[in-house]
């Protein structure tokens, strides 16, 4: 057997490293294996409820709701580059410069998200077990989905601080960062899914 | 192992907001494909995520091989739920 494919098949034999990656790496991806799986679930459940209402609510405007949802949707995606552009800048100063601009989009996405509560509760009537609607599952599977995904964001953002701070006095490698811009990555993910089944799907006066 | 380059992380942002613009304009385009085209535009923006910013792309192909179980699991779960709702509405049960 030609050395080049002995090597290539002893890489699939196991060993310390079956997945060529790092043990933190390896981590975080099975974290997010079992988190992409309560999410798939939550999405699931959203889906079900919806198609087996009749009246589901369409309570989300265009403006404010829908605007500040691409609003909120721009920002992370943004993120998902700053986050990118810090694990790959040459210098230190470089790298902590766009992950402090991941932390304050990532900030500005939680405003955002909070005015979006605020305005929802206040001005549509919009509660955790009732509505003015008439279904209380709406609000119930609206929060749940909407409010995990914004527990995942607060912990980003607390974890990226860390990550930034213990970069900067030398305490976190490129590896812990490669590390935690996967996690912020898969906030990511699961926004783009969130956006459209629960936003786009429920806009006012369309279907 | 290569990784993606700025040009690489700077083009799959553009085609991700791209893609968010589209889902805007469908979802004012009143259709009953909508919510199909919706969770398409939507999967082709998760494999983007996948691919380039987590890397999975540069990653080796074993590891790419184990994160297709919750694919798995995700399709068993609607194909197994989504025709349940619709008899659900059928019948009227509120």
């Amino acid at each position: 057997m030609p050395q080049a494919e002995a090597e290539k098949v002893a890489g699939w034999q196991g060993g310390a490293l079956p997945f060529a990656i790092s043990s933190k790496k390896l981590g975080m991806w099975l974290f997010i294996l079992s988190d992409a799986l309560t999410f798939g679930v939550l999405l699931v459940c959203y889906s079900y409820l919806r198609l087996s209402t009749e009246n589901w609510p369409r309570p989300f405007s265009f403006s404010p709701d829908i605007l500040i949802a691409a609003v909120m949707t721009f920002c992370l995606l943004s993120n998902g580059l700053t986050v990118a552009l810090a694990a790959a800048a040459p210098d230190a100063r470089a790298t902590i410069k766009w992950l402090l601009v991941t932390i304050a989009s990532g900030l500005v996405f939680l405003i955002l998200f909070g005015y979006e509560w605020q305005h929802l509760i206040n001005a549509e009537q919009l509660k955790l077990m009732s509505n003015r609607w008439g279904v209380p599952l709406f609000g119930a599977s609206f929060f749940l989905l909407t409010g995990l995904h914004m527990l995942h964001v607060v912990s980003g953002l607390i974890y990226l601080s860390v990550v930034t701070f213990n970069f900067r006095r030398g305490a976190a490698s490129r590896d812990d960062l490669e590390v935690c811009a996967l996690y912020w990555h898969f906030v990511d993910l699961v926004w783009v899914f969130i956006f459209p089944s629960v936003y786009l799907l429920s806009v006012k006066g369309n279907g | 192992m290569a990784k993606a380059s700025n040009k690489t992380d700077l083009l799959v942002w553009l085609a991700l907001l791209a893609l968010t613009i589209a889902e805007l304009a469908i979802s004012y385009r009143p259709s009953s494909w909508n919510a199909l085209l919706l969770i398409a535009i939507a999967v082709v923006q998760a494999g983007l995520i996948i691919a380039y910013s987590m890397h999975l792309k540069y990653e080796r192909a074993s590891l790419g091989l184990a994160l297709v179980s919750i694919l798995v699991i995700w399709i068993s779960l609607f194909m197994l739920f989504f025709p349940d709702s619709l008899r659900l509405l059928k019948l009227g049960t509120n």
